[in-house]
């Protein structure tokens, strides 16, 4: 069974991507940091975009609903959908960073607390099931991919033109 | 007179700041993939809506649109005294403004002058921002940190760029006006 790419490390709630793979593109040279840089922050932002919009980064299919009640009492602090975003401390601690020994890209919830709580949304543990990273055979939605793609591809362009 | 408060893409000068280092990649690619002159009034002001459209859709989720300043907009400080509580005077004048996300809006003033202005020819030149007095202070307001608010600029410095995602918006409409022009 493949590993899933979701993992808690270092106390973090994170998931851990090879761009190329992420991309559907063979694995090439690797690539430098600012590009790795930027294909964090797009994700990131992309992600983020995704669930305020009330769905998922994994599918882009909405999130379950609200129950009648919570609702009803998150009217208060922001709009009543499944946006994953109540005080918002549990989104802000979601951050990128690259790994560049792997040649990888990480986006992870800082904090335990926020760790715990995105852990719970993503796997459906005493909540809905509100999926936030990729797990095992999982990907990021297409338009993600996608802009992935695009950005190694232009890196490679140019190297090619020099 | 407040001066406006702008992001140029103009075909890049020398060295130095990120907007030039951008400004030059869309040049590059303009001249490597258009004649200059075959880019259209149209072509930019089609360009500026959808990047002020997409950069609108993120600041709506609490997103900045500013690379250097981290990917969300930083909490307000103190919820309960703004935006206050429901049954307070902004809430009440304001329903729909609320904590969270936090997306600079509050009359949809400030938001609704965000704007552009094109410049067609041998050196196009697209310029977003803010013209109008009261939002040009607002984003200065915005990027002091003025009266204590936490700093939320959504103009970049010349030392600064936009998020990776809008500057992909940026180049993706350009290779499609590229597509378009080459038929």
């Amino acid at each position: 069974m493949a590993e899933s790419p979701t993992k808690i490390r270092n106390g973090k709630y994170g998931y851990e991507f090879d761009p190329y793979e992420l991309a559907g593109l063979d694995r090439g040279a690797k690539l430098p940091s600012d590009v790795l840089e930027d294909i964090a922050d797009f994700v990131q932002t992309k992600m983020l975009e995704t669930i305020g919009g009330a769905k998922s980064p994994v599918n882009n299919k909405p999130y379950t609903g609200l129950s009648k009640d919570y609702r009803k009492f998150k009217r208060d602090f922001g709009p009543a959908k499944p946006n994953l975003e109540l005080q918002g401390d549990m989104l802000d601690a979601l951050q990128a960073r690259i790994v560049s020994s792997r040649n990888s890209v990480v986006l992870e919830f800082e904090s335990g607390t926020q760790s715990k709580k995105a852990r719970n949304h993503d796997i459906g543990d005493t909540l809905p099931k509100r999926q936030i990273f990729p797990h095992a055979g999982e990907s990021l939605r297409p338009g993600i991919r996608q802009g992935v793609r695009s950005i190694i591809n232009d890196y490679l362009r140019e190297q090619d033109d020099g | 007179m407040a001066k406006p408060i702008v992001f140029k893409l103009t075909p890049g000068r020398g060295k130095g700041s990120r907007n030039r280092i951008i400004a030059k990649e869309i040049r590059a690619q303009l001249t490597k993939e258009l004649n200059l002159r075959k880019i259209k009034r149209s072509d930019l002001k089609d360009l500026a809506e959808e990047f002020i459209a997409e950069k609108k859709v993120q600041i709506a989720k609490g997103i900045s649109p500013i690379r250097e300043k981290g990917r969300r907009f930083p909490a307000y400080k103190d919820p309960s005294k703004y935006p206050g509580p429901k049954r307070g005077a902004i809430r009440r004048k304001y329903p729909d403004k609320k904590p969270r996300p936090v997306n600079l809006n509050l009359s949809g003033k400030f938001l609704s002058d965000l704007t552009y202005r094109v410049r067609s020819g041998s050196k196009p030149i697209l310029t977003i921002g803010f013209w109008k007095k009261l939002s040009i202070l607002k984003e200065l307001g915005h990027r002091k940190g003025s009266s204590g608010q936490r700093k939320r600029p959504i103009i970049p410095t010349a030392d600064e760029r936009y998020s990776v995602a809008l500057e992909k918006t940026l180049f993706g409409k350009l290779q499609k006006i590229a597509l378009l022009r080459f038929k």
